[in-house]
């Protein structure tokens, strides 16, 4: 465990020396957990999560991404990751002194308070996932290769994958929440000597 | 009081568990094989899969509380 020795009283963190680089670090195994269990999802009858493809649609256009699909998961995948992070670090430095603000048993800085912050960080993405980016963004990406679009707040994504999607994509987030909510963890350096 | 709080924490993180077990269950159990015939074409909608799907929800959060309550512990004993 790495002291912060510029506040007082005293945080030290899980991970990371200060609040801005645990935040990172969590959003990255955050990220890169959730999304290889997204790629794995297919073992388990649900359908595939592979936010780089998409993301690298996103980015490169499905014509270059359907015959370059390699160069599309890759530049995908980094802008994914860079996604992941930066949503770990807004947690980090905003949403979760926030939620300990706004609710008030969730104000003393212990690993299942910070938990329940990622938790709750991750469902917030979740919706916004559902309600916005997949809707809005991807689904004329995939109506547009007549792939059929994608549903309001994920009803169904493409004409392959109906309702199961919106709660696959709640799967999705709860893993990135919650290794979030674990490995950013910041307590109090005198609970440990309790 | 803190104690009592954390095991109405553990009883309840159980609780969810146990639920996403059965639901998890039921979903694998009436989910078709990937080799099954579907039925006409277009939008798959898939009970089976959205049972699997929330029933691993709950399980995973709840293994997460477990994780975090467990580090908790480590760290009241001062062990990190």
């Amino acid at each position: 465990m790495h002291e912060q020795t510029t506040e007082k009283p005293m945080v030290k963190y899980l991970i990371g020396k200060s609040v801005a680089s645990s935040g990172i670090i969590a959003g990255l195994i955050a990220t890169q957990i959730a999304t290889v269990f997204g790629l794995w999802f297919a073992g388990a009858k649900l359908p595939q999560f592979d936010f780089n493809t998409l993301n690298g649609y996103l980015a490169l256009g499905t014509t270059y991404g359907f015959t370059h699909p390699a160069e599309n998961f890759l530049i995908g995948g980094i802008i994914h990751y860079v996604d992941g992070i930066l949503w770990g670090l807004i947690f980090a430095l905003i949403v979760h002194p926030m939620l300990g603000q706004f609710i008030k048993p969730l104000a003393p800085l212990t690993p299942t308070n910070n938990f329940i912050k990622g938790i709750i960080w991750g469902l917030a993405l979740w919706i916004i996932s559902s309600a916005l980016w997949m809707p809005l963004l991807i689904g004329p990406l995939l109506d547009n290769v007549g792939f059929g679009g994608v549903g309001p707040f994920l009803t169904h994504f493409s004409t392959f994958v109906g309702y199961q999607a919106v709660f696959t994509n709640l799967l999705w987030h709860t893993i990135w929440g919650l290794n979030l909510g674990l490995m950013f963890n910041p307590v109090w350096a005198a609970s440990t000597s309790r | 009081m803190m104690a009592k709080g954390m095991g109405r924490g553990v009883m309840i993180t159980v609780g969810v568990i146990v639920l996403g077990v059965i639901l998890l269950a039921v979903g694998a159990v009436i989910e078709p094989t990937s080799d099954a015939p579907r039925s006409g074409s277009g939008i798959v909608d898939n009970l089976g899969q959205a049972l699997i799907a929330f029933g691993l929800t709950l399980v995973a959060g709840g293994l997460g509380y477990f994780l975090a309550w467990g580090l908790q512990r480590t760290l009241a004993k001062g062990v990190m």
